[in-house]
């Protein structure tokens, strides 16, 4: 399914930001295909094939080109689709059907290639790039 | 670390039928000294960040053959045995 995710898309469309910054960007992309727990059937998405998002976020504020995104809002906003949704799998005890699961730190899994993708995207940011050429 | 790995692969003559390389969090892997903390939070369309977010889910990174691996393996299915 991986070669069939990619995304190239205006990230607003529908122009629906005020004053129109970054007219015409576009999000080359992926959407990552995830095995969730089935807890979050009627809480992330209404029901397995559905898309959901995955947001990174800091305490401060991040620039995106000339978008600044306020401290604690969806910074990165990564389109996942739920492939799979288990009630449980050996072992992944984070994985359950039991919706309290989501608040116990749930787990997604994806493939390693795609997860990448989120690292790709977040060193867009250049104080995230930096950061992870420390880490690396 | 992957290469050592994928020379064990029973595909390959190896012992191991499928191996998985936990990522843990996005938080993690952007962890250094002296450097911003990043989280993370999964919310449905249209929902409000507020109330329904699901806040810090473990995200793992899985090789291609994990979930063969457990069909074969480890998972098993009731409804399949007669007898």
């Amino acid at each position: 399914m991986e070669a069939m995710s990619g995304i190239d898309e205006l990230y607003d469309p529908l122009e629906l930001i005020s004053q129109k910054p970054n007219k015409g960007r576009r999000i080359k992309s992926q959407i990552l295909n995830t095995a969730v727990p089935s807890s979050f059937i009627g809480e992330a998405f209404v029901d397995v094939g559905d898309h959901y998002t995955y947001c990174i976020t800091s305490k401060s504020a991040k620039i995106f080109g000339d978008y600044k995104f306020l401290p604690n809002s969806c910074q990165v906003k990564i389109k996942m689709r739920a492939i799979g949704a288990f009630n449980k799998l050996p072992g992944m005890p984070k994985l359950s059907g039991y919706p309290q699961i989501n608040v116990m730190n749930p787990a997604v899994m994806a493939s390693q290639s795609q997860s990448k993708v989120i690292i790709e995207r977040m060193q867009e940011n250049e104080y995230w790039a930096k950061t992870r050429d420390m880490v690396v | 670390m992957r290469e050592l790995l994928d020379t064990q692969l029973v595909s390959i003559g190896g012992l191991v039928e499928s191996y998985t390389l936990t990522s843990g969090t996005f938080k993690a892997h952007m962890e250094t000294p002296g450097r911003e903390d990043v989280s993370e939070f999964i919310i449905g369309p249209g929902h409000s960040h507020a109330k329904h977010a699901i806040h810090m889910p473990q995200f793992t990174g899985i090789e291609p053959n994990f979930l063969d691996a457990m069909d074969y393996s480890v998972a098993f299915y009731p409804r399949d045995i007669v007898s």
